[in-house]
């Protein structure tokens, strides 16, 4: 008796633990866990992307999408200046050629050595 | 004492030449009001026989667009370095760009011709929109570009 009475307790606790976790907004384990599955029909949605992916678009032609690699991905942005600011992929290897003042400029012969161009838009 | 001023002498004769032989110049892309996204440009030399002589400036820094700008690519080889630290922001419709340079004097009246390819978003591409001879007579006239520049100038 002394025995069955603790299992009672702990059979008795869990039961009560599984159907809380059942019946309330935990993890489901369900299909459909989209923001939009949780609205009752006929409820006007706005959904906002905030993530200021201006990029969604095709950049120039639509074949240019084939290639895109992950740094790529990370510095989308497109919009003017946006695109050059980021330093997560600062080189051209990895998506990006150098922004003027990172790195020297070329020594090609046009202009005086070390000294880049400057640049400015209004 | 002798040796200071042999020394400075020799410096000075050294710097001079190389302060004589650049020019400072002042580029103007005025673009056009195409209505787009910013555009893409490739500012770059060739010779007098047509060949790559080197970039001065690329608008966009985003590499995987650079073939757009077709005919810098296949001159330079599409090589990114060419344009490494001479790279800043695309440029949007109807804004105007302006570079200021010290270009090697040797450029001018040479046979040296001035390239601005251009390419935006969802548009047509626009190779070799600009091509202009580097002359010392060229200097403070406005050149017409066909889709995305209105028109460049070069002040010497």
């Amino acid at each position: 008796m002394k025995l069955a009475f603790p299992l009672f307790l702990i059979s008795t606790a869990l039961g009560f633990g599984s159907v809380a976790l059942a019946s309330g907004q935990g993890l489901s384990l369900t299909a459909g866990t989209s923001p939009s599955s949780h609205i009752a029909p006929g409820t006007d949605v706005t959904l906002i992307d905030d993530d200021e992916d201006k990029d969604e678009s095709v950049w120039f032609w639509s074949e240019s999408d084939d290639d895109r690699d992950a740094c790529e991905d990370a510095n989308l942005g497109g919009d003017e200046g946006e695109d050059e600011s980021d330093s997560t992929c600062a080189i051209g290897v990895t998506g990006n050629a150098a922004n003027s003042g990172t790195v020297a400029p070329p020594q090609n012969g046009l202009f005086t050595d070390g000294i880049a161009p400057v640049v400015t838009t209004n | 004492m002798k040796s200071l001023i042999a020394a400075l002498a020799l410096s000075t004769a050294l710097i001079t030449p190389g302060l004589a032989m650049a020019r400072p110049v002042t580029l103007t892309v005025n673009m056009a009001d195409y209505g787009g996204r910013p555009a893409y440009l490739a500012i770059y030399v060739t010779d007098s026989s047509g060949a790559y002589a080197g970039s001065l400036w690329m608008a966009g820094g985003k590499t995987r667009y650079y073939r757009h700008l077709s005919d810098w690519s296949q001159l330079s080889g599409g090589d990114v370095a060419q344009v490494d630290g001479i790279t800043g922001a695309s440029v949007g419709s109807g804004r105007t760009m302006e570079m200021s340079v010290d270009l090697t004097d040797a450029l001018f009246d040479a046979g040296y011709t001035l390239h601005i390819d251009a390419a935006a978003e969802d548009m047509r591409d626009s190779p070799n929109e600009i091509a202009v001879p580097l002359t010392a007579a060229g200097g403070g006239q406005a050149v017409s570009g066909r889709r995305y520049i209105a028109d460049f100038t070069y002040r010497l």
